[in-house]
């Protein structure tokens, strides 16, 4: 036989030398490989939102606050470069990702990595019996920093993780080994959450964080036993990274082993001299080193998997620029040109009061409406598109008072909200919990120019709790929620974020909805027309509020969201 | 009569009878409506005044009593045996009112002794400073002593009104700082105090209701009172219930239930209510 039958990659930590200990480098290129395996499945773990309205996207949101991480981390160029141990590396991850945290599994994933460079302080590499203490602080501290910790959700498969790993540290030699076992014990969580929440288990569904970590951990596995990170999804779509992979100038600089028997060196070389260039080639019949720079490493690994069993796989972007991974961020970049254009906080009002406000509206007429309420800041944002924590950082640097209400007006945002609080150095920071706009409105409209920060937020908390908001949109996606089926394009009513009517016309909803939500009841409804609501539709809708709640003002505002026929509040 | 007399002017919106109790003169300031100039409260009623306003095609505006009106309300009182006068008015940055008395002031200043105070307040707040100096004077104080029991007063005099709009207050220039209220998309209800002598922002609500109910957290906070008054105009049920809401705050009894004259409804226009109190401390 000319050559060996590949081994199986899972095999691999019994024909290579195990791993023991993990240095800096290394742990970057662990985090990269989870990095490059959630590109890939980024799509996938969205479409595990269970809601049928839009809502930030738990891959993408994941994928933003991991990419920021690694974003902190000094270029990899080639030549001198100081090498950076575990503890510095993670440190820089945790900052980067503390900071690029987006909605709430973001926000998990940074503290995370916030509790990973707790433990691995001081330490320029980590044994493999280290592991179980490590994991266990990452589990603690994301555990510790979530208010209402539930289960079913990103935490209990990040306490199964933590509890594997003490056990495997004890019992493993090898580093793969042990993130094998701990990846199958997040597996495993992963597959009970359906049973721990409802809201899963109704939708037929996985908890979306907690897939964003399997994904993560999974890619972090790959890497340790050279299997490819080259994702074929079932469907035949287009690879996220590989059409950013082809743009780049420069390509990855790409390393590998290859272990088999009767290796055939120079037919290696001229393959690969086929595949990309600087190649190096070297090594004997049972070992190949390869060194190679190329557009497409999962090509070149690939093809090295059918060869044997490889190892020490290095993939690295030779192109700073490939870090932010351009490909499917047409949204993310317009987003980046907007900020840019944000002019200083305006100094009059804020200077009196000696106080500023910041808020996450999307634009359009509501940024208008939180403008002359008196919002300091706008920042950009909301139901799909949840800004980070460092943009929300920067809005609050950007204010001349030292004291900030922040008002999140989602619920998505409230946690990168508050992570704010203790980054922001120079400012006092209050977050308002404010799940919608409606919401966000009644807080700022209670602000009372007289009182101090603490009497404002008290009026402002109390103020939100009072204000009863509704929308009606259109749902994105089919599921069964909520003891409803509910298809794609069918018109939905949420009381407080509940889906409560469904239906296939707006006024089909909207009636059910406002009876549920016993409209007769309240003097004042505010109706926010969306960019979905047309004059024509809104005008005999109001007659017909008006004709059945005779009682209740009715006022129309443009200024919905372009998501939404309306977001109403009743007051 | 006691001695020593308090004058005032008729922004204070204090209670006809009130004032006659204590002997305590006023000043109309004036409304000009449609070309014609109306004395406050004396050739114009708030009756009047409001069936105005929708007949009148032009907005009132209102203007100070000159000094001559002064001059002869002192005379009078100079006549009728007062050995001095406390003269007890609207807030400078409001209105040219005291600038009148004062003039009006220096023409006695070798006959008698007449001690022109500005309260920095309006409405029914500027009312109580005249009130509790009246009573002074009633019991037999001095023109120091009187005039010292309005200062007294003056920082603890509070003002705190719902609008149905600050337009009025707009038209007439009196916003101030209260102009952080004004929005154009959201229909609000601003709620206004007057502190320092100017208008003030205090919040903005959606309703009535929840203005009221603003109020009377407010007075929860600020209670106890030596004194308290509600304003409103045209809605004295409104007023009313109010003043039962506070009852657990202030003896009702001892409330004062005013409605707002035409020169202060020609600023705070139609649908105020608030609360005029003098803090106990």
């Amino acid at each position: 036989m000319a050559r060996a039958t590949p081994v199986l990659p899972a095999n691999i930590a019994e024909t290579t030398m195990p791993q023991r200990r993990c240095d800096g480098a290394q742990l970057r290129r662990l985090l990269e490989a989870g990095q490059t395996w959630l590109i890939s499945h980024e799509e996938e773990v969205n479409r595990l939102n269970v809601y049928p309205v839009p809502d930030g996207d738990t891959g993408t949101n994941m994928l933003l606050t991991l990419q920021a991480a690694l974003r902190e981390l000094p270029p990899n160029g080639q030549g001198a470069r100081e090498a950076l141990g575990t503890g510095r590396v993670a440190q820089l991850a945790a900052k980067g990702a503390l900071m690029g945290a987006r909605g709430n599994s973001g926000v998990i994933l940074s503290q995370l990595l916030r509790g990973l460079a707790r433990a691995l302080e001081g330490k320029d590499t980590f044994g493999v019996e280290e592991v179980g203490a490590i994991f266990r602080e990452a589990f603690e501290t994301a555990y510790k920093a979530v208010m209402q910790p539930a289960e079913g959700t990103i935490l209990s498969v990040s306490r199964a993780l933590a509890e594997e790993a003490e056990r495997a540290a004890a019992e493993e030699k090898a580093l793969a080994r042990v993130l094998q076992r701990v990846l199958s014990a997040a597996q495993k969580a992963l597959d009970e959450t359906p049973s721990q929440l409802p809201v899963l288990r109704q939708a037929g569904v996985v908890d979306a964080g907690g897939q964003g970590l399997v994904v993560i951990l999974e890619g972090a596995r790959r890497h340790l036993r050279g299997e490819p990170l080259e994702y074929q999804p079932a469907a035949a779509a287009p690879l996220a990274d590989v059409s950013s992979l082809e743009a780049l100038e420069w390509g990855y600089d790409t390393q590998l082993l290859i272990r088999g028997r009767n290796l055939d060196v120079e037919g290696i070389r001229q393959k690969l001299a086929t595949m990309g260039n600087s190649l190096l080639v070297v090594g004997d019949r049972e070992l190949v080193k390869v060194h190679i720079h190329t557009q497409r490493p999962g090509d070149i690994l690939n093809y090295a998997v059918g060869l044997g069993a490889i190892g020490d796989v290095v993939v690295e972007s030779m192109d700073e620029q490939a870090r932010r991974f351009p490909g499917s961020e047409e949204g993310r970049a317009a987003a980046a040109e907007e900020e840019a254009e944000e002019p200083g906080a305006p100094a009059g009002e804020e200077a009196r009061l000696g106080m500023a406000i910041v808020a996450v509206v999307a634009g359009g007429g509501m940024q208008r409406l939180f403008e002359e309420l008196g919002a300091t800041i706008i920042v950009r944002g909301g139901q799909t598109m949840n800004p980070s924590t460092e943009e929300l950082l920067r809005a609050v640097e950007r204010c001349r008072s030292d004291q900030v209400i922040l008002l999140p007006n989602n619920k998505n945002v409230i946690p990168s909200a508050r992570q704010v609080v203790e980054l922001a150095s120079a400012h006092r920071v209050r977050v308002l919990p404010s799940r919608t706009l409606p919401q966000g409105i009644a807080a700022l409209l209670a602000f009372n120019f007289q009182a101090d920060l603490e009497t404002n937020v008290r009026l402002m908390e109390q103020a939100l709790e009072r204000v009863h908001s509704g929308e009606v949109t259109t749902a994105t996606r089919g599921a069964r929620v909520e003891g409803l089926d509910i298809e794609k394009g069918d018109v939905l009513g949420l009381a407080e974020g509940k889906i409560v009517a469904k239906g296939e016309a707006v006024a089909e909803v909207m009636f059910p909805l406002l009876e549920h939500m016993q409209a007769g009841r309240y003097e004042l409804l505010t109706l926010y027309a969306g960019e979905a609501a047309s004059e024509e539709e809104s005008q005999p809708l109001v007659g017909e509020i008006r004709r059945r709640f005779p009682g209740l003002e009715v006022e129309v505002v443009s200024g919905g969201g372009a998501h939404y026929h309306y977001v109403f509040s009743l007051e | 009569m006691p001695r020593i007399r308090v004058v005032t002017d008729s922004m204070s919106d204090l209670p006809a009878e009130l004032a006659g109790e204590l002997g305590i003169e006023s000043i109309p300031g004036l409304v000009n409506f449609g070309g014609q100039v109306f004395r406050d409260r004396i050739d114009l009623s708030a009756d009047e005044f409001f069936e105005r306003l929708e007949r009148e095609p032009r907005p009132p505006g209102t203007s100070q009593s000159p000094p001559a009106a002064f001059e002869e309300v002192y005379e009078r009182l100079a006549a009728g045996g007062a050995k001095g006068i406390v003269s007890i008015h609207i807030a400078k940055q409001l209105s040219g009112t005291f600038n009148s008395a004062w003039t009006a002031a220096q023409a006695f200043e070798e006959r008698l002794p007449i001690a022109v105070l500005d309260s920095g307040s309006v409405a029914m707040a500027l009312g109580w400073a005249v009130v509790l100096a009246a009573r002074a004077a009633a019991e037999g104080a001095s023109l120091d002593e009187v005039a010292a029991t309005a200062e007294g007063a003056f920082p603890r005099l509070r003002l705190w009104a719902t609008l149905d709009t600050l337009e009025y207050l707009r038209r007439g220039g009196r916003i101030g700082a209260a102009q952080a209220l004004l929005g154009a998309v959201l229909k609000v209800k601003p709620m206004i105090t007057v502190q320092d002598g100017s208008v003030q922002p205090l919040e903005r609500v959606r309703t009535r209701q929840r203005a009221v109910g603003r109020l009377v957290e407010i007075a929860q906070a600020e209670a106890p009172f030596q004194e308290l008054a509600i304003l409103h105009t045209r809605d004295p049920e409104g007023a009313a219930k109010l003043a039962d809401r506070l009852a657990h705050l202030h003896p009702r009894e001892k409330m004062v239930i005013t409605e707002i004259g035409p020169v202060v409804a020609t600023h705070a226009g139609p649908r105020a209510l608030g609360l005029c109190a003098v803090l106990s401390r």
